[in-house]
């Protein structure tokens, strides 16, 4: 029985990623487990990650990740969800760290530092290969 | 899973840490005194736990700097449309900034070598003709709410060209003729300001008081002062939902009071638009200064305009064209009447390095003999003088960005 329900939770964990995915399904937007949202617009997303909302509704700083590697799930999300380029991305950092004082997002090198750094921080969002996902964070779904 | 997620929790900082991209600084104590002498706690948020709070993300031996710092080193010749001769300028710049909950600050330090061109910001030592050090900016704000936040400090005055105005992030060398010479350069007081973002579009406010201050020339272009005078402000920025079809449209529309004398007042209003397509950016500001209105009649006024196309031709190379149109004293319509149309390349091989070449082509029909030779970019000139014929200028600008990990 309870070998089943794990069949069934990760079943139904794997389709949730796979649905929720970027358009070619390269990566899914995590955050904490605490969050309150399930939903979220792309153009939400976007003001998140680039720091124009700088906290949550119910008050927690929001607190982006940028991952590192791969560099394929990086550029996708930055094309789909941000819908600029990553040069375009650095002019912007640079003109909002001189305008605003405003700095980046960190960058983190793994995907499982990632999802630990999400699964710690009430605040946190982040973007990790859809294949990597699992039940220490929640995944959000984007809405176009 | 409760105690999964803590247990992750407790993990994280050193699994984390080991491959943050923070690297240990040789010359921090340096900047470290620095910090410490504007006033800064640098270790609070280091021992912030995550809670509602970012969590602090450090190098593996436990050490990050304090503060964000970032700056840059440039280089720029600029012989503007109708100067007879060029001038070099050396300048560079530190921003230091801080995150400490709800409180952010944020302050620029200046260095240049044309100091006869540059009127903004606290003289840090009395300015010598080739060198002056200024702290630009330093302001402290309070986010209460993204859409409600104090500020207080010495800031610019954010019409679109001042905010961004940094040779990293332009495609041109020059500035707008309307650059600092109808609205004021900076001030020194508070701000109310907020951004509010709905699922699509949004919008962004200042409003804003306290002591501006702005460089005049004299009649001849010799000397120069910087008057001040107290200044109410407000601005409003509509972020256009457009869907699909643009990538940004942003439309602007600001207004100020300024007490010029005793019974006299400035009032000022301008326009901005800024519209992104994929390669395509177009950028314009409109500026309208009533200058010393009594009993509801102004002395003079003051009027300009920029429209700014760029076009990204290939990865790292931009193509940018501009024209410019100022009238800088109604009371001399005519060598006041300012056209300038200017065309240039910006080329980024690194997001951090830019390197810019432009030319431009005076079309005024009477110009002035302006300060330094001719009408400078971002400089405000109140003169009348020779005619002169037309000219071609030529300007070049390299500069590097960087900043602490």
């Amino acid at each position: 029985m309870t070998r089943r329900r794990f069949h069934f939770a990760l079943g139904s964990l794997l389709a949730t990623c796979h649905a929720f995915a970027g358009d070619k399904g390269t990566f899914v937007v995590i955050v904490n487990k605490s969050n309150q949202f399930d939903v979220l617009s792309r153009a939400r997303v976007e003001y998140l990650f680039l720091r124009k909302v700088s906290r949550w509704p119910w008050g927690a700083e929001v607190f982006p990740i940028d991952l590192e590697t791969p560099a394929t799930v990086c550029r996708d999300f930055t094309s789909q969800v941000l819908r600029t380029t990553e040069r375009e991305l650095a002019n912007y950092w640079i003109d909002q760290r001189m305008t605003r004082g405003v700095v980046p997002p960190s960058k983190v090198a793994s995907v499982a530092d990632v999802k630990a750094l999400v699964a710690a921080t009430p605040g946190a969002i982040a973007y990790i290969p859809a294949a990597a996902c699992d039940r220490t964070v929640k995944i959000l779904r984007i809405e176009q | 899973m409760v105690d999964e997620t803590l247990t992750r929790a407790a993990m994280f900082p050193a699994q984390v840490r080991k491959n943050c991209r923070v690297r240990p600084l040789r010359f921090a104590p340096a900047l470290l005194a620095l910090w410490l002498a504007i006033g800064g706690s640098a270790w609070a948020q280091d021992s912030t736990v995550a809670g509602d709070s970012a969590p602090p993300v450090a190098a593996e031996d436990g050490y990050k700097f304090p503060v964000d710092l970032a700056g840059y080193v440039g280089f720029r010749y600029v012989t503007a449309a109708g100067q007879t001769d060029g001038h070099s300028e050396y300048s560079s710049s530190i921003f230091l900034s801080k995150t400490l909950g709800r409180f952010r600050f944020h302050s620029e330090f200046n260095i240049t070598n044309a100091s006869r061109y540059d009127s903004e910001g606290i003289n840090l030592f009395h300015p010598r003709p080739d060198l002056k050090a200024k702290l630009d900016s330093a302001t402290l704000t309070y986010n209460f709410r993204d859409w409600l936040q104090i500020a207080a400090g010495v800031e610019f005055v954010p019409t679109y060209w001042r905010m961004h105005r940094y040779q990293s992030t332009t495609l041109t060398v020059a500035d707008p003729i309307i650059d600092q010479t109808v609205f004021p350069t900076a001030f020194k007081g508070g701000m109310i300001k907020g951004d509010r973002y709905f699922k699509y579009g949004g919008f962004s406010y200042e409003l804003y008081g306290g002591e501006s201050q702005r460089a005049e020339y004299l009649p001849g272009g010799q000397s120069t002062f910087v008057s001040r005078e107290p200044v109410l402000g407000a601005k409003f920025v509509a972020h256009v939902p457009t869907g699909a079809f643009l990538d940004s449209c942003d439309i602007g529309f600001q207004r100020m009071h300024a007490a010029s004398g005793p019974g006299d007042r400035d009032e000022l209003y301008g326009f901005e638009a800024r519209v992104v397509k994929s390669r395509v950016e177009l950028l314009a500001e409109f500026a309208h200064a009533s200058m010393d209105i009594r009993n509801g009649i102004r002395t003079s006024f003051r009027q300009g305009y920029y429209v700014q196309g760029s076009y990204r031709l290939v990865r790292n190379l931009y193509a940018v064209a501009r024209a410019d149109r100022a009238n800088l004293d109604s009371r001399f319509e005519g060598p006041n009447d300012l056209k300038t149309l200017l065309l240039g390349l910006t080329f980024r091989p690194i997001a951090a390095l830019s390197l810019k070449a432009e030319v431009s082509r005076d079309l005024s029909p009477l110009r002035f003999q302006g300060p330094g030779g001719g009408p400078l970019p971002g400089v405000g000139v109140m003169a009348s003088g020779p005619q002169q014929p037309s000219t071609t200028g030529v300007s070049i600008a390299i500069v590097y960005f960087f900043h602490l990990p």
